[in-house]
């Protein structure tokens, strides 16, 4: 066996191992399968709808965590970690305890100033000692604090929803069952006493009411609540004919002398049970509830448990560190002349691996929504990356070219670092709006046009890299430069087929939509100008305008158009493609374009040799 | 010497200098209206910029005319035709690239048109409502509107949410459209309009808790035109990239 050998044996290995990264990550923190399990029952598995969609608790749970904490597990105030599943149930286990863990998260100075948090994390707790400050200071105006302050009331509210997502409020907390028992009581008393008073003629005796009014009181306060926050209450209880409800909103609306519903019942004593420490007691009424839950038809339980699978696999996440190592052993490849074959054979095996686990992401995705692969912007991201990633690849092995393969790597790792770091901006599978609603568009436009944007990105990064390249060449670089340039023209050819035919079919879309086929709204206009320029390069190489090395460059300056159409118009805020707008990100996007602007004069170092041209 | 001004001129209308530099003239400009959208908003950046002659940059106090889209269309009208005449080519390739020019040339020319021949307005009607009053703009002092040769009526509008959510499914509104005895029943739905009389009706809007349904009215004789253009484009371009494509060794170079 040679050396290349050896090393695929080692790549795939190492891919390997990142593959089972997460897992493993996950069993040694958080290790307690009734919360996660990747196949069989857990409680994360649970059907829950949120905001129109049904999905696994944990996935409800996570957008929950990560809408007040950035992240998708949490730290309690000794320090334990807790997946998202094992968090939400602490939330109604232990309501007191859970109330001091540091899960929110904020970034402003004055904001933690104010509540006394230990760095960027502050619990609830904190924050209700500090209530009123905070909400007078959400309608100060349009200041960072104010808007700090306004996110800390909304993450208040997710996170109060969230405390009652799993059983109904009751003002004893202690023990769920009884409580729900008691509630049953109170209204069976109540009902006799209007039933007795009705036949005596009298006014019902006040205090034999009294406990049912109050926690009518509260369960009504409660689902008020609730009904005011309709897109981010979790609905944990299916009914019949498909529709979920809230367990507050259950109870309430119970008849006297009706049973409580069978699933609020069983959720309360598996809430008991991890109270008292009975892990499998928990477990058996879990069996209980999922049989009840797999009975009825209005769960796709496939689906459900496929998204739970790629919650806890972190797809996303393997790919990052993939596409990582993939880019460390290539940069050494080129520095190191020695093992330059071998470390190239692990590069490549480690990009495949990430591009294949990428791709099958998102093809997971698209299963789970049942929806082409964009449907917002952190999905464009991910598709993005991952097919810029696999054309690269393909490139790569036709032409075994090293650049292919950084840039390729390059690509799909930047893509996942984005994606992995975007703001909170709701469910990332979220339904969609009527506009959108239309699977035959969005293939049409959208994924057209993020094709073409794939051509564009990895052209761009093949020419970055060529220039950065050159300046350690010692000048010789003129075939390296030209080969270059052949296969940066190709691909932006590909990508301004797609580009152009993106765009106007948008014109199409919005002619059906809106009735104007263009009406130079930013996003139109962005998309525009990035078919323009790449129209521009085009036709600079093909008409003799320039050199290659100039030619790359203008590739180049191309990312910035790219990235100006994609996320500089988003940040604008304007305009009626308002459902790809996102807060923050200015200083990321000026990152992005310094950088390329620092590489783009990279083109005018000359040849020692002579020009290709 | 006249035909030298007129050999010189035609190289000029055709130089491949012109073509990039308008292009990326474009770029540029389009970037600007789109920087003064944020300020002046959509409709009064498009005006000034994009359908005009002359555009005015400002910078600080300074205000620089710079060539508005008006004249970078018919410039770039003229390169288009001109360059189709210079370079055109016999073989596979220089027919892609000639259909694909022309396409273009095409697609301008229905920009131009739209902008001459389009009429868009708004027509509110409650539930139960019959009007033939298209309101084409509205401001503080006056309301332009126009008559419609015939009526519409809004038999019901209804508003689908996604179930368990505050997020919007659909929007539909049944119409009836009513020249003379003649009553045709039509539905029109978000990316669905509906058509009678030349005019087109889209669902833009609603009001009053899902009590009036705000429509859109267009009437575009050249609504197909640009999408003529578009597909003629795609043919062009598919003809001149496909056989390249096919051609191995087209990504990169071979080894």
């Amino acid at each position: 066996m040679n050396n290349k050998n050896y090393a695929l044996i080692l790549g795939i290995f190492l891919a390997a191992a990142v593959l089972i990264t997460p897992f493993s990550l996950w069993q040694v923190w958080f290790g307690t399968p009734i919360y996660d399990a990747a196949f069989g029952d857990s409680l994360g598995t649970l059907p829950v709808q949120r905001a129109g969609r049904i999905m696994p608790l944990s996935s409800a749970s996570a957008d929950v965590l990560r809408q007040i904490s950035g992240r998708t597990s949490s730290k309690t105030s000794s320090g334990d970690r807790l997946s998202s599943t094992n968090w939400l149930w602490r939330l109604a286990a232990y309501p007191e305890l859970s109330s001091k863990d540091p899960v929110f998260r904020t970034d402003n100075r004055d904001l933690q100033k104010l509540l006394g948090a230990k760095g960027r994390y502050y619990s609830y707790s904190q924050l209700l000692d500090n209530y009123e400050e905070v909400y007078a200071g959400a309608t100060s105006g349009k200041t960072p604090y104010a808007e700090a302050c306004t996110e800390a009331v909304e993450s208040a509210i997710a996170y109060a929803l969230a405390s009652n997502a799993l059983i109904p409020r009751f003002s004893d907390t202690s023990n769920a069952e009884k409580s729900l028992e008691n509630w049953k009581e109170a209204v069976e008393t109540a009902r006799k006493e209007f039933e007795s008073a009705q036949k005596e003629k009298r006014e019902p005796n006040p205090e034999k009411l009294s406990e049912a009014n109050r926690t009518l009181q509260l369960l009504k306060e409660c689902s008020d609540f609730e009904a005011s926050n309709p897109d981010s209450i979790l609905r944990v209880v299916p009914s019949l004919n498909g529709e979920f409800s809230t367990p507050t909103a259950v109870a309430l609306d119970r008849k006297s002398g009706e049973q409580p519903n069978k699933i609020i019942l069983l959720y309360s004593q598996i809430r008991d049970a991890i109270a008292s420490g009975n892990k499998d007691l928990a477990y058996s009424k879990l069996v209980q509830l999922s049989d009840m839950l797999h009975s009825s038809d209005s769960v796709d339980w496939f689906r459900i448990k496929l998204e739970n699978l790629y919650n806890l696999a972190d797809p996303f996440f393997c790919g990052f560190l993939l596409y990582s190592l993939s880019l460390l052993f290539f940069l050494t490849a080129l520095l190191v002349e020695r093992f330059r074959d071998s470390l190239k054979t692990i590069a490549v095996g480690l990009l495949s691996f990430g591009t294949f686990v990428h791709v099958l992401a998102f093809c997971a995705r698209m299963y789970i929504q049942s929806r082409p692969p964009v449907t917002n912007m952190y999905s464009s991201i991910v598709f993005v990356g991952g097919v810029a990633a696999a054309m690269g690849l393909f490139g790569y092995f036709k032409t075994l070219k090293s650049y292919f393969g950084v840039s390729a790597a390059g690509v799909g790792f930047l893509s996942l670092l984005v994606a992995m770091n975007m703001p909170y901006s709701g469910d990332n599978m979220g339904m969609m709006r009527a506009v959108l609603n239309s699977n035959f568009w969005l293939t049409m436009h959208v994924v057209t046009i993020m094709v073409g944007y794939c051509g564009i990105l990895l052209a761009g990064s093949l020419a970055a890299f060529r220039l950065v390249a050159n300046v350690f060449d010692k000048g010789d670089f003129g075939l390296a430069t030209g080969e270059t340039s052949r296969s940066v023209y190709a691909i932006l050819c590909f990508a301004l087929v797609f580009a152009f035919a993106g765009t106007m079919l948008g014109g199409v879309w919005a002619d059906m939509s809106w009735g104007r086929f263009w009406g130079w709204d930013p996003k139109e206009n962005g998309a525009l100008m990035t078919v323009l320029w790449c129209a521009a390069v085009i036709h600079a190489r093909a008409l003799k305008l320039c050199s290659d090395r100039i030619f790359l460059s203008l590739t180049v300056l191309g990312n910035i158009v790219l990235a100006w159409a994609w996320f500089g118009v988003n940040l604008l805020g304007i305009g009626l493609h308002s459902y790809g707008f996102t807060d923050g990100g200015w200083l990321w996007f000026g990152v992005f374009v310094l950088c390329n602007l620092a590489i783009a004069p990279l083109g005018f170092i000359k040849y020692k040799k002579v020009d290709s041209n | 010497m006249k035909s030298e001004i007129l050999k010189k001129s035609f190289a000029l209308a055709s130089s491949p200098k012109l073509t990039v530099g308008l292009l990326a003239y474009s770029v540029l400009l389009v970037f600007a209206a789109t920087i003064a959208q944020t300020s002046v908003g959509i409709e009064v950046a498009k005006s000034e910029f994009i359908e005009s002659f002359v555009a005015f940059l400002s910078i600080g106090i300074m205000e620089i005319p710079i060539p508005g889209g008006a004249a970078v269309g018919i410039v770039a009208f003229v390169n288009i035709i001109a360059s189709g005449v210079r370079f055109i080519g016999f073989d596979t390739k220089g027919f892609g690239v000639s259909i694909t020019h022309m396409a273009l040339a095409l697609l301008l020319l229905s920009g131009g048109l739209q902008y001459f021949m389009r009429d868009e307005g708004r027509m509110a009607l409650r539930i139960g409502e019959t009007s033939d009053i298209v309101v084409m703009s509205a401001s503080q002092d006056s309301t332009r509107t126009h008559k419609l040769p015939f009526k519409v009526h809004l038999k019901s509008f209804k508003e689908e949410k996604w179930q368990g959510s505050n997020i919007p499914k659909s929007y539909k509104s049944v119409l009836v459209f009513e020249k003379g005895s003649e009553k045709i029943e039509a539905v029109v739905e978000m990316n669905a309009p509906a058509a009678f009389g030349g005019w087109m009706f889209y669902q833009m809007s609603f009001g009053e808790g899902g009590n009036v349904s705000v429509l859109g009215a267009v009437r575009n004789p050249a609504r197909f035109l640009p999408w003529l253009a578009v597909g003629a484009t795609f043919v062009g371009m598919l003809i001149i990239f496909i056989p390249r494509a096919l051609q191995s060794g087209s990504v990169g170079s071979r080894k």
